[in-house]
């Protein structure tokens, strides 16, 4: 397994997206928190996250596995919620891989994990914005068309996200996915696919897949050579099985 | 020979010496020392006109990556993913904040571990539960007759109170109002007495602790 980070400011004043890549011979241990700038200390939130998994992945005394995710999870949520001044939140996308190539994750917000496989980007977690709401609604026919178009403009705004001191929706791994040789993990906030798209996302990894630092620096430069007037904090993850 | 289940279809069984994974479901066929190497390459693919074979290879191997992510992940109220979880939850032990510890009756040498938020103290049974429970002092109502609310942000411990109908002192002085309280203060329910010792305080917080400070 090898691994690639990449992160870049954007046009934001601060960057609020933090994260950690820790490897060792049982696996591969990657945590990605991207704070919410809507509220004070968001940085300090991820920040805070992202060191309260790694210090539990570092000191576990069992296996990893989505009990020890999702706890990890609800410990950094009641940290931020109670440990740092001010209403502050993060989201969290981290994912494990072990030395068998399985790979189990958490994720509260809308930071996502896909998955590569074959030229094929495909989107494992889900985001727990309001669009989350709408779709479930609109499933069972409780609004219509017309009307999740005018909630829309609300429709990224988080619902669920480190820091609510008692979360309500999350996604995990009810059992660990079983990756391929050349499969490549990605794990990312917001900033790069609301900026790229999953299609441009697919095709750069689909171009430069021989070489994961290429692939990397394929991605963020199309990310810093966008003309749109506002990016935001983009950092992503990339690991290679 | 290593047989092992399949991730996507359980009634598949494989030897997982001889393939990475299961042979049935069709992208993974290729034995092990065939499958290094061998990723399509989708920009020679997408270029070439005549793709067809292979896109329907693809789509196979596209779908049952979708399915292997379906039957994986679970998404939706935290209560509920862990309850369709396979691994066993349970309630999570609440860290130790302080403890009280009593000093005489029946009781005498039994310590009480205390939680963030509210602990209740008195005595349990005819439907009251207590958090502190001083069953064995008779002296005491049942019900409620004083908490102990340890507040994270601050790191304090105080003591208030209940609508119980036991005196409560503290420190030999009847409890009136709300109350900070120290390590080695004298909580006196009833006839037992309770020794206070706090854990968190400024030199130590569970948080820091996560946090590796």
């Amino acid at each position: 397994m090898e691994f690639e980070s990449r992160s870049f400011i954007g046009s934001r004043a601060e960057q609020q997206d933090h994260y950690n890549v820790m490897q060792d011979q049982k696996g591969l241990f990657a945590v990605l928190c991207d704070g919410m700038g809507g509220r004070k200390n968001g940085s300090l939130a991820a920040q805070s996250a992202v060191d309260i998994f790694s210090a539990a992945y570092m000191r576990r005394n069992t296996d990893v596995d989505p009990k020890f995710l999702l706890t990890t999870a609800e410990r950094a949520d009641r940290y931020i919620a109670t440990g740092i001044e001010d209403k502050s939140g993060c989201t969290v996308i981290c994912a494990y891989i072990d030395d068998d190539r399985k790979l189990m994750w958490v994720s509260v917000g809308d930071s996502r994990l896909y998955v590569f496989r074959n030229g094929r980007l495909r989107q494992v977690t889900k985001d727990h914005n309001y669009f989350y709401l709408l779709n479930k609604k609109l499933e069972n026919n409780e609004i219509n068309e017309k009307e999740y178009k005018a909630a829309g403009m609300r429709g990224e705004a988080l619902i669920s996200f480190l820091g609510m001191n008692g979360f309500e929706l999350a996604d995990i791994s009810i059992r660990p996915l079983a990756l391929l040789q050349g499969d490549i993990v990605l794990l990312t906030s917001d900033g790069l696919y609301k900026l790229l798209g999953d299609a441009n996302i697919e095709r750069l990894l689909a171009l430069h897949q021989g070489d994961l630092g290429v692939c990397a620096d394929s991605v963020i430069g199309r990310v810093k050579a966008s003309n749109e007037p506002s990016i935001d904090n983009t950092s992503f993850i990339l690991i290679k099985i | 020979m290593k047989l092992v289940r399949c991730e996507v279809n359980s009634s598949h069984y494989y030897d997982a010496d001889k393939y990475e994974s299961c042979p049935h479901c069709r992208e993974n066929s290729l034995p092990k020392a065939e499958s290094a190497g061998e990723t399509i390459s989708l920009s020679d693919l997408r270029d070439s006109d005549n793709a067809g074979n292979e896109t329907v290879a693809l789509q196979d191997s596209e779908n049952s990556l979708s399915k292997q992510i379906a039957s994986s992940s679970a998404s939706g109220n935290v209560d509920e993913i862990k309850t369709m979880s396979y691994y066993d939850f349970g309630q999570e032990q609440e860290p130790v904040v302080g403890w009280l510890t009593a000093v005489n009756t029946a009781a005498k040498g039994i310590s009480f571990s205390l939680k963030v938020g509210k602990n209740n103290i008195g005595r349990s049974g005819s439907g009251h539960a207590v958090d502190v429970d001083l069953n064995k002092d008779a002296t005491v109502s049942r019900g409620t007759q004083a908490t102990i609310i340890y507040e994270p942000k601050k790191r304090q411990f105080l003591l208030q109170p209940a609508n119980g109908s036991t005196l409560v002192y503290l420190n030999d002085d009847l409890l009136m109002n709300y109350t900070q309280i120290n390590a080695y203060d004298r909580i006196t329910v009833g006839e037992t007495e309770l020794i206070f010792i706090p854990l968190c305080s400024d030199k130590f917080s569970w948080e820091n602790m996560d946090k590796g400070e």
